[in-house]
């Protein structure tokens, strides 16, 4: 025999597609998102999106590091972090999760909220779960849902966009005075709640209302869910589901159907946050009954609730039932004739 | 990773058919081999009785291995003439060892004398035509024909070619559309079958021409087409979309689901009713990277797949994965000195470049599974894949018995499109392993030592 043959279990080949791919997808899907709230919020907006993003990966690496990776040798740092096998940071699942908590942060938060939100985040949304692929809740919302609750002030005082012309004018030697004092003001949501102050829908697609970073812009978040529906990274079902039940649902309540959908952080939920797949069901019928969920449960805190906005306890609370969605939907998969295979116990044969 | 430029091109989740390299190119014929080997036993049924000796000489279409009683094996013919050189155990593709024959050919391949099988001639006694069908070595599923006192409803013959690089049977229906369907028509005759369906993919519509244009004067047989395709062993799959068995199918026997038919076994089937030759020669497709020169071949069953790989022009020296069968569900082989077996649809032969055997590299590693759902989304079976094989990691079998282990085809398409790079397949084989407490090959992989 001149040489040996290799003899393994097929299939022989894959696609090149590995979970880095399905997170850098993420990533080139929110480049519209964060030039969107560049404009509209300002160069802060950048920042906060800084701050959030290694605020997770650092937090991500330092758990790793101290509980996952037992064997880790600091001397040659870079090289042991490097070549680890334990340590994922290098997915980029870390860096999704920052990038979509700082979606959700107001543009004017203190420069330690993004930093604490995405610690909560990462910390106890994932990484007490054991990391990615085993976390029930969604961490992005976790480290959103967490920031609601511990400081309510600094996660829903909104401020107006920003006026170009004005952040240029305050351009001085001193980098003090390029952070202009944002004037505070009520979201879309907010006031039609409390005022009953409805808002153009024109500027709802557009995005120049206040709100928080990613959330504003209808038309980015549309480009980008476009580019991931392209990619078949996320599927039709959940984002369909999610905002067909709030546009059939707020139409027989008698709500104004289009300003529910373009309004708050629906569409940033729809595409981004529920179609998570850690979180989400692995059946077809199983993700519409979790996007319709999500969407009757947004809408009723949004006319019913004492909070303006819904949509990341509506996602959080269906993804506590993901788990009894695949059971249940799965049963309905069932059928005999699948139990011939396992009487005859045929083999496979070419 | 992705790099810039293929950001904006979209993944397809559906293997590639690679049937550029061979579909368009004729067909070649294999010379006279030195030497056959021949399996007494085509899997793992019974073996028949060895009917020669060492140093007897044979003639081609002999009968060399006598079938035992019904409904066991399939007799064994001499693919070639010559001299039989050793009878013993020998390597069988399906790794075992198997009482084989081999037989050094004398170059010339003298015809043993044939009569043709004539199913008007032995008349209403179906259980004679089926023995002279066991006699003339056609694979046919003879378990549930004897079960059901040779009375299907219907016929299902799969041409979808499910595997990459694999075109045999889009060869073989256009070299030999006509004989294909004679042999269905005996076999129709034969199971008093009321009517066949032969699937065809629908974007292979010259197939679908040359089939409906052979089957004009024959009212049962019908041509479906499909949109993607089937594997083999998804014949219940197929029935089922295809709806050909009845609805009350709960309880009682199935009658009503059809027999599946390989393609090779009709055209076997027309050459025992009209030329009197056993089941001799097949087509198979030879491709891969370790292959100079792909292309369907018409060989001799039992020919060595060193002969088959040489004559495509493949040197077995730079090979490193050789499997009967295409990529996404063949047969991996360790030795290429092992026979061809009946119903092998093709060769696949990989260069050993870039292989990564032990699953070393950081991006072919086993990571977490991240619930995805594209292999949920792929399954032909539709089951969970992910859910069946977390319950066989935790050994959790009578869940995963629940939850549909046994739907599973084997088609391999969810570890294809796995982004965790979790070797699904395996573990559905090795859960199916287990709740069934077969010892086999795969029984004795340790989870440990795969690195799980």
């Amino acid at each position: 025999m001149s040489n040996r043959l290799i003899v393994s279990s097929p299939p022989y080949l894959k696609t090149g597609e590995t979970a880095h791919c399905l997170m850098f997808d993420v990533f080139v899907a929110s480049v519209p998102i964060v030039a969107a709230s560049t404009f509209f919020f300002g160069p802060r907006a950048l920042w906060i999106i800084f701050l959030s993003m290694s605020s997770a990966v650092l937090t991500e690496a330092l758990i790793q590091i101290l509980f996952k990776a037992p064997g880790f040798r600091f001397k040659p740092f870079l090289y042991s972090f490097l070549t680890n096998d334990d340590i994922t940071v290098l997915d980029g699942s870390a860096l999704v999760t920052g990038l979509l908590l700082a979606f959700t942060l107001p543009p004017n938060s203190p420069f330690w909220v993004p930093v604490v939100g995405s610690f909560v985040a990462v910390a106890i949304g994932k990484q007490v779960f054991g990391g990615m692929g085993y976390n029930i809740f969604n961490p992005a919302l976790v480290g959103r849902a967490f920031i609601l609750a511990a400081w309510p002030g600094k996660a829903t005082s909104f401020t107006e966009t920003i006026s170009w012309s004005a952040w240029v004018h305050s351009l001085g030697i001193n980098p003090t005075s390029w952070v202009i004092d944002g004037i505070s003001t009520a979201t879309p949501l907010a006031l039609l709640k409390l005022q009953s102050q409805a808002t153009s829908p024109l500027d709802l697609i557009i995005g120049s209302v206040p709100g928080s970073l990613g959330e504003t812009s209808a038309i980015a978040i549309l480009f980008g869910a476009a580019y991931l529906l392209y990619k078949g990274t996320i599927s039709w079902h959940i984002p369909v589901s999610f905002v067909g039940t709030v546009l059939l649902l707020s139409f027989v309540l008698g709500e104004n159907p289009v300003f529910h959908i373009f309004a708050g952080g629906l569409l940033l939920g729809a595409f981004f946050m529920a179609t998570d797949v850690v979180t989400s069901p692995v059946t077809k019928w199983g993700r519409i009954i979790f996007g319709a969920g999500a969407g009757v449960v947004t809408l009723l805190v949004r006319i019913y609730g004492a909070y303006p906005e819904g949509v990341c306890y509506s996602i959080l609370l269906m993804n506590a039932l993901t788990p009894l969605i695949d059971r249940y939907t799965f049963r309905t998969y069932q059928n005999p004739i699948g139990e011939v295979s396992a009487t005859k116990g045929e083999r496979s044969e070419n | 990773m992705d790099g810039f430029l293929p950001t904006f091109i979209r993944r397809t989740q559906t293997p590639p058919t690679f049937g550029e390299f061979t579909r368009d190119r004729p067909s070649s014929k294999m010379g006279i081999p030195e030497r056959v080997v021949v399996p007494l036993q085509d899997t793992h049924d019974t073996p028949c009785d060895i009917m020669v000796q060492e140093g007897e000489s044979v003639r081609l279409g002999q009968k060399i291995g006598l079938m035992g009683k019904p409904p066991v094996s399939v007799c064994a013919h001499a693919s070639t003439s010559g001299k039989v050189d050793r009878v013993g155990p020998l390597p069988h593709p399906l790794g075992f060892l198997a009482q084989s024959v081999s037989i050094l050919s004398d170059g010339k391949d003298d015809l043993d004398d044939l009569t043709p099988l004539n199913p008007k001639k032995i008349g209403d006694d179906k259980s004679r035509l089926f023995e002279a069908f066991r006699e003339m070595g056609i694979p046919l599923n003879y378990e549930l024909l004897y079960g059901r006192g040779f009375k299907v409803s219907s016929l299902l013959v799969n041409a979808t070619e499910f595997e990459p690089y694999i075109t045999s049977k889009h060869h073989m229906i256009k070299e030999r559309g006509q004989d294909l369907v004679g042999g269905l028509r005996v076999l129709i005759g034969a199971c008093s079958a009321s009517q066949a369906v032969i699937v065809v993919e629908k974007r292979q519509s010259s197939l679908v021409n040359i089939l409906r244009s052979a089957t004009k004067e024959v009212p049962e047989i019908t041509i479906k087409t499909v949109l993607r395709p089937y594997p083999e062993t998804a014949a219940n799959l197929l029935t089922q979309k295809l709806s050909l068995a009845k609805s009350n199918h709960s309880k009682s026997v199935h009658a009503g689901d059809p027999m599946s038919v390989d393609l090779s076994s009709l055209l076997a089937v027309n050459n025992a009713c009209f030329l009197g030759v056993p089941f001799v020669e097949q087509l198979v497709t030879v491709a891969g990277s370790g292959i100079k020169d792909p292309q369907n071949v018409w060989v001799k069953t039992g020919v060595p797949l060193l002969h088959i790989i040489n004559h495509a022009g493949g040197s077995p020296s730079r090979l490193g994965r050789v499997t009967l069968g295409g990529p996404l569900m063949g047969i991996p082989q360790q030795s290429l000195e092992v026979p061809l077996i009946k119903r092998a649809k093709g060769l696949f032969a990989a260069t050993a470049f870039l292989f990564d055997e032990h699953r070393e590299s950081r991006f072919y590693k086993r990571t977490p599974c991240i619930k995805c759902a594209k292999c949920v989304d792929a399954c032909p079976a539709s089951i969970i894949p992910n859910a069946i094989a977390d319950y066989v990691d935790n050994e959790l079998l009578g869940d995963a018995e629940q939850w549909g282990i046994f739907r599973c085809v084997e088609c391999g398409l969810c570890e294809y499109v796995c982004p965790s790079r979790i070797p699904l397949l395996e573990i559905m084989r090795l859960g199916k392993v287990l709740l069934k407490g077969e010892e086999s090959l795969l029984a004795r992989i340790n989870l440990k030592t795969l690195g799980w």
